[in-house]
């Protein structure tokens, strides 16, 4: 027995030695890029696009990893206390107020005229390069995300609507009230007139943005130091998108949907109307095979339109992720040859947009068939014209989890309140979500 | 009416041992759940539909004899339906996916994803012989589509499939049933992905996702590529011969392809182009909902659209049952009459002359599917197999180390009232009373600390983690085993003392054989608990030294609406410690108890 | 048992002035004792490197402003004494400390519910195996199954099946059984606390059923064939004999329970949005609500703070239990 134990102890002490040895970098640079899951096979997507740059400079390796967003969140934090980090990083458009405050990233603002200048990026994304007002570039966009309204023809032609019935939000809920008492079952399924998820999401806030600007409002006031969530415009677009809920036009259970859930409802040929991004087109032309739904019903029949006009403008929510390299990197140089390679070769945008379903990031690449041949990939082009984001500010990223909150207790309203919703209730909560909201920007200072 | 003591007391027990049984499939049923839905389809999951959902039998060919109409379904289902009656008068299914189909006089083959190539002869379709094809290793759920055509000169197929990473193309002999050549395709446009294929004069011409390739197979070389992104920017999905043109259709249209010029010479449809039948005085579209016929040259298009309806189970139509969707994905056309498949296996028999339909029918149901595939799939979106060896090994030595020092540390206080212990005791239960969130932002700094003072990687390393745990289940572990050594009566010790034993001796052979069912049940409850962490492996692993739970949650926000690959991947990360757990339980059962009860 | 150990240092007292003999006891006895601190050396220094020091940290961090503008300062934030408590506990216009009233009365519930909840259920099916019959080790296995289910399995399991349309939870009580009118929610509202709670109880007691069935069988025979003499009801024998004689066991399983279910995560994370979203003013407990002020809000700080709150509350606990423990104990010998 012994012995057994003897032996069990040293195999096992030899394998932790084994495995602890310091790995040493020989040859050519290694670089560590974190990437988010943006396409069925993240990693080999990016590799794919990569062996191009590798065969180029034989010298940078890049060792792509998969973190998926909620993952990242936590890793990036834990990364961003300490020097040991990746050297690139994908960053969600949003979180880059946040980073950049941090200190952790690195400033690129010397070097973008090598990337053609601010001028050959998507305006609103290039909004997000760095905190406003700082004159720092601290991460560079690489995929642009929009958001539109994706419709069943089938439904439509079915009950005699057309496109032109989306076009406000008046015509909008008229819509849906016809769809909603037609009460169509195709294929065995009822159709829903509505399909978005509720809270148990990373798109609570951006899903209800668009309503809050078409409305008028917003989440800043005069400056970035004012939450203007209380507004009553804001109220309006709140009040207006949660009540679609409330009217029946999205069937309870959605409301504990996430987003992926609801938009393989969609694909699945249960739901009429939905929002979502490119990626989505992506989805209904990429085989099941693939991670995708072309074979659906959904896939063969359907359009999209932009969001409907609100009484203040037609909005919606821009946004995406943007490359940046770590202050802490040991190879800041090579690194942003790679970001340069991922954000501006033209294949390469194109290539990804085509795995990812993203929007590239780079304006001349709009103009390769790819987005005018099909009319649903042409909306979207034109969605990044109105399109509006966050303000790139330091506590955004603070903000967006608990505006996720705030809004979830809103959500809960709708399935926990009986009879008609009630707009103090409503507006109760935004003046709460403005006081967090300046709380938290006054943590800050 | 009075019962005995003794019937009454056996009622009661029935009663009791029903209720247990009760009990326990209840208990039980959440992990049956799991299992179970492991093995369904996605897509049946998302609706709630109960039991295996079957195949999909979508159209997808149709051939016309002068009695008969074949038509095959994406299931590998062969339907022969008499042209008169419109019944099926002979089926077979071939249970293959990705199918494709093409015929001969007497044979029909099937290319697919789980069988390759199958020969079934068109007299009797229960005769049927599956070939071989070398195409390498391939995860077969992930196959999207194959391509089989015929070389009617001499007696030739040629294979292949969309599926990334494969690049080739099979010529096999129909007559000597024996594979001709493989090709490989690989040029400078790799990596694509072949999407169809299609024979014109001498040459084949492969589609694929980023050019139109001109394939010579006598020298076995690409001759050409053409770039048709203006038309199909994803590609062409379906490619057939007409003459020396070639219509290409897919998700943006379908074109006419001047194979002489190598250019596009007519648009006939831009939106979505379900299948295209090039018949002898026109050509026909499937679309999305119905058909275009298009004249062979010059303009004008007739479309036709209401072509399907509800068939119920006795396959009589119903005309007011709701809408159908109704495109059209395979045509057979014989003068007038033009037949018409749909997905979920709708035919239709369509008179062009009168402008009405004639007749329905459904192609026969779609057999039970069990998705074993879900495993496979699983286990190739990631590397499971991975996590499961880290999650072992990580688990494993923990349990050693934790084991090895707990049984010290444990023996000592239980036996030596030494300055300290009590304090020891204590930090010990005190540990436990730690939210152990609060330790995971210092260790974690410590870990990159150590790194930047003696270059030695912690985090993200086996050892980095293997010592955190081993350091974390030390407390519990010497809670439950100080129970043990307790138990073990002291005059034993006593007596070997007096014989002259050391301590070391004693520990060694006397308390030690003693304690071994409480140290293994101990052990094993470590091993679940290390199975069962999630925040520390979240931050402390990367991307090689990731464990189950953590490739789990990575997963799970990856694939967020695929419950079956979810359910898969749970049963995955359940199954080992339940054998482990079976076959242990003896010990566990033996030891927890005594361990904890008497501590 | 334990009173014999206590004996061995009598055995080293040695004569002298009163400092020499403290001196040269105490170094007699770490000689004597070189055996058991050679044994324990391993164990105290890993824990004072990865318990000790970081609960040191972790304590520190509670009265450092470590948020997003300072983390990378880590230890040198600026310190701002008990700013973040004062936050946490009494400012009216912090929004955490909504949430965090919120996280303390979830977690009330839930380890209440689940530990009654566990203990009951234990106890009654560890007194149906407790028969003769045949395949008995055997059922008693497999009721223990869902002991090894990992949690996070648990969660994500759970999850899905607690679905409104959908789950085979709601498909069963109402489209099968029709227990209930219409689908109630699980994952929104109110009965969001029900379904962590329900799922934590499946997933912990078969452990109690165990340790319960242990103490079971432990109890002598005699006992309730005197008490069978007397013609005593099985309900009395239950409450005179099987309860209190199984008091340690329960007693062991209070404890843990405690401390498994504040520290409870995995369940709620895999269940809400697998980290994203928020689990709803029903379903977010103290770990949850922590984990999100550090690793969402970024506010290490108030993090550590709420960590050290719930520390000391579990410690006044703790000793709360080992007070009534031990008094029982002592009524017992």
């Amino acid at each position: 027995m012994r012995k057994i134990a003897a032996a069990i102890l040293l195999v096992s002490l030899m394998f932790v030695t084994l495995s602890c040895a310091p790995q040493e970098n020989k040859g050519p640079v290694t670089l560590n890029m974190w990437i988010m899951p943006n396409s069925i096979e993240p990693v080999r997507d990016v590799e794919e696009i990569l062996k191009k740059f590798e065969e180029k400079n034989p010298d940078i390796k890049v060792k792509v990893t998969s973190v998926d967003w909620g993952a990242a969140w936590t890793k990036l934090t834990t990364a961003a206390t300490s020097r040991d980090v990746p050297d690139i990083v994908q960053v969600g458009s949003t979180w880059v107020g946040s980073i950049s405050a941090m200190g952790a990233l690195w400033d690129m603002s010397g070097k973008t005229a090598e990337l053609g200048g601010p001028e050959a990026f998507v305006p609103a994304a290039w909004a997000t390069s760095g905190i406003i007002g700082s004159g720092q570039v601290t991460a560079i966009p690489w995929i642009v995300d929009a958001r539109c309204l994706y419709y069943r023809k089938d439904v439509f032609r079915k009950l005699g609507l057309t496109e032109k019935d989306l076009l406000t939000w008046d015509s909008f809920k008229s819509t849906l009230k016809k769809i909603k008492d037609a009460k169509l079952v195709i294929e065995g399924l009822e159709i829903v007139p509505l399909g978005m998820p509720g809270k148990n999401d990373w798109n609570v806030v951006h899903n209800i943005s668009p309503w809050i600007w078409g409305a008028g409002g917003d989440y800043f006031g005069s400056d970035y130091n004012v939450s203007a969530l209380d507004s009553p415009e804001a109220l309006e677009g709140v009040y207006f998108y949660i009540n679609l809920a409330k009217a029946g036009f999205v069937p309870p259970e959605y409301l504990e949907f996430n987003t992926a859930q609801v938009s393989s409802n969609f694909n699945q040929g249960s739901v009429a109307i939905y929002f979502d991004g490119p990626y989505e087109v992506r989805t209904l032309t990429t085989p099941g095979q693939q991670g995708g739904a072309a074979e659906t019903i959904t896939a063969k029949n359907y359009g999209v339109v932009p969001y409907p006009k609100g009484p203040k403008g037609q909005y919606t929510f821009v946004g995406g992720s943007n490359l940046a390299i770590f202050k802490a990197s040991k190879n800041k140089e090579a690194s942003f040859k790679v970001v340069k390679f991922l954000t501006t070769d033209k294949d390469a945008q194109l290539s990804y947009s085509k795995a990812s379903g993203f929007l590239p990031a780079k304006l001349s690449v709009f103009n390769d068939p790819f987005f005018s041949v099909d009319p649903a990939r042409k909306k979207f082009k034109e969605a990044i014209q109105y399109g509006k984001t966050y303000p790139c500010i330091p506590p955004w990223g603070l903000l967006e989890p608990m505006l996720t909150r705030r809004f979830g207790i809103i959500w809960d309203k709708v399935t926990s309140a009986r009879g008609p919703l009630n707009k103090q209730d409503i507006a109760d909560q935004l003046k709460l979500g403005k006081q967090e909201m300046e709380s938290v920007i006054n943590q800050g200072k | 009416m009075a019962m005995s003591y003794y019937t009454k007391k056996r009622i009661r027990d029935y009663l009791i041992h029903f209720i247990m049984l009760a009990f326990l499939v209840i208990t039980l049923f959440p992990i049956g759940w799991m299992v179970f839905t492991s093995l369904k389809e996605n897509n049946d999951i998302l609706v709630g539909k109960i039991p295996f959902g079957t195949a999909h039998n979508d159209c997808m060919k149709m051939e016309l004899t002068p009695t008969h109409l074949w038509v095959m379904s994406s299931d590998g289902g062969i339907n022969k339906i008499d042209r008169k009656d419109f019944k099926i008068e002979a089926y077979e299914s071939e249970r293959t996916s990705s199918t494709s189909f093409v015929t001969d006089k007497d044979y029909v083959w099937v290319g697919s994803a789980n069988r390759v190539l199958t020969r079934v002869e068109k007299n009797n379709l229960k005769e049927h012989e599956d070939f071989d094809l070398p195409l390498g290793a391939f995860d077969q759920a992930k196959v999207v589509a194959t391509s089989v055509i015929r070389d009617i000169k001499n007696d030739r197929l040629w294979y292949t499939m969309q599926y990334r990473g494969y690049e080739g193309l099979i010529e096999f002999d129909t007559k000597d049933l024996k594979v001709v050549k493989a090709y490989d395709l690989a040029n400078r446009f790799s990596p694509f992905q072949i999407k169809c294929i299609a024979r014109v004069g001498e040459y084949i011409w492969v589609g694929t996702d980023k050019r139109l390739f001109k394939f010579s197979p006598e020298t076995g070389e690409m001759k050409n590529n053409y770039d048709i992104a203006a038309y199909l920017p994803q590609g062409p999905v379906q490619m057939d011969p007409m003459g020396d043109k070639l219509i290409l259709s897919g998700m943006t249209g379908a074109h006419i392809f001047d194979t002489e010029k190598g250019v596009v010479t007519r648009t006939l449809l831009k939106d979505r182009a379900q299948t295209v039948l090039p018949a002898k005085d026109a050509i026909y579209v499937g679309t999305n909902v119905g058909y275009e016929r298009f004249p062979l040259a010059g303009n004008g298009v007739t479309r036709v659209e209401n072509l399907f309806f509800s068939v119920n189970a006795r396959g009589d139509i119903e005309k007011d049952n709701g809408y159908v969707p109704a495109e059209v994905s395979a045509m057979a056309v014989d003068g007038p009459t033009v037949f018409a498949g749909s997905s979920y296996g709708r035919i239709t028999k369509y008179n062009a002359a009168l402008g009405r339909v004639e007749n329905s029918a459904e192609a026969h149901k779609g057999h039970r599917v069990v998705s074993w595939v879900n495993y496979v799939d699983m286990w190739h979106n990631v590397d499971f197999g991975l996590y499961l060896r880290n999650s072992f090994f990580i688990c494993l030595l923990s349990m050693i180390f934790s084991m090895v020092f707990a049984t010290m540390a444990a023996y000592a206080i239980s036996r030596f009232d030494f300055p300290g212990n009590r304090t020891f005791s204590m930090t010990i239960l005190l540990t436990q009373m730690v939210p152990y969130l609060m330790f995971l932002i210092p260790i974690y700094s410590m870990y990159v600390k150590f790194y930047e003072i003696t270059g030695i990687p912690l985090k993200g390393t086996f050892f980095g983690i293997i010592f955190m745990y081993s350091i974390f289940f030390i407390p519990f572990s010497i809670w439950i085993l100080r129970g043990f050594f307790a138990a073990i009566p002291y005059e034993l010790e006593e007596a070997a003392r007096i014989d002259g034993c050391s301590p070391w001796q004693v520990f060694w052979h006397i308390v030690l054989p003693l304690a071994v069912p409480g140290i293994i049940a101990t052990g094993v409850y470590v091993f679940l608990t290390a199975w069962d962490e999630l925040l520390f492996a979240w931050v402390l692993t990367s991307a090689d030294t990731m464990t189950i739970p953590v490739g789990i949650r990575n997963f799970v926000g990856n694939y967020q609406n695929r419950f079956d690959l979810i359910m898969a991947a749970s049963t995955v990360a359940t199954l080992p410690v339940m054998v482990l757990f079976f076959m242990l339980q003896r010990y566990i059962v033996k030891g927890l108890t005594a361990g904890a009860v008497k501590g | 048992m334990k009173s014999k150990d206590k004996a061995l240092p009598c055995l080293y007292v040695t004569k002298g002035s009163f400092l020499v003999h403290l001196f040269k006891d105490a170094w007699h006895r770490a000689k004597k004792y070189r055996f058991a601190y050679l044994f324990v050396l391993p164990t105290a220094l890993g824990m004072l490197l990865l318990h000790l020091s970081p609960i040191v940290q972790g304590i520190y961090m509670s009265f450092l402003r470590l948020n997003q503008y300072t983390i990378n300062q880590y230890l040198g934030a600026p310190f701002v004494w008990f700013d973040n408590y004062y936050n946490l506990l009494i400012n009216p216009n912090s929004p955490i400390r909504l949430g965090l009233f919120e996280a303390a009365r979830n977690t009330f519930i839930y380890t209440l519910f689940v530990t009654i909840g566990t203990l009951s259920l234990g106890l009654l099916v560890a007194l149906m195996v407790n028969r003769q019959f045949r395949g008995k080790g055997m059922i008693r296995t497999l009721f223990l199954f869902p002991w090894v289910v990992p949690t996070y399995v648990t969660g994500l399991l759970w999850g899905f099946m607690w679905q409104r349309g959908v789950g085979i939870i709601n498909i069963m009580l109402v489209d099968i059984l029709h227990i209930l009118p219409s689908k109630p929610f699980w994952l929104i509202g109110h009965n969001t606390i029900w379904a962590i709670i329900i799922p934590t109880i499946w997933r912990y007691w078969p452990f109690s059923m165990l340790l319960l069935l242990a103490g079971l069988q432990s109890i002598p025979e005699e006992l309730y064939e005197a008490a069978d003499i007397d013609g005593a009801s099985p309900w009395r024998k239950f409450w005179t004999i099987t309860f209190p004689l199984l008091q340690p066991v329960w007693a062991i399983l209070i404890i843990f329970g405690l401390i498994y279910n504040v520290y409870s995560f995995n369940i709620v994370i895999m269940m809400f949005g697998f980290g994203a979203g928020f689990p709803g003013e029903w379903g977010d407990l103290m770990m949850t609500n922590i984990f999100r002020n550090s690793f969402m809000q970024w506010n290490f700080g108030m993090g550590a703070a709420s960590s050290v709150i719930l520390m000391t509350t579990m410690f006044i606990l703790v000793n709360v239990w080992f007070y009534f423990f031990r008094k029982a104990e002592e009524r017992r010998s």
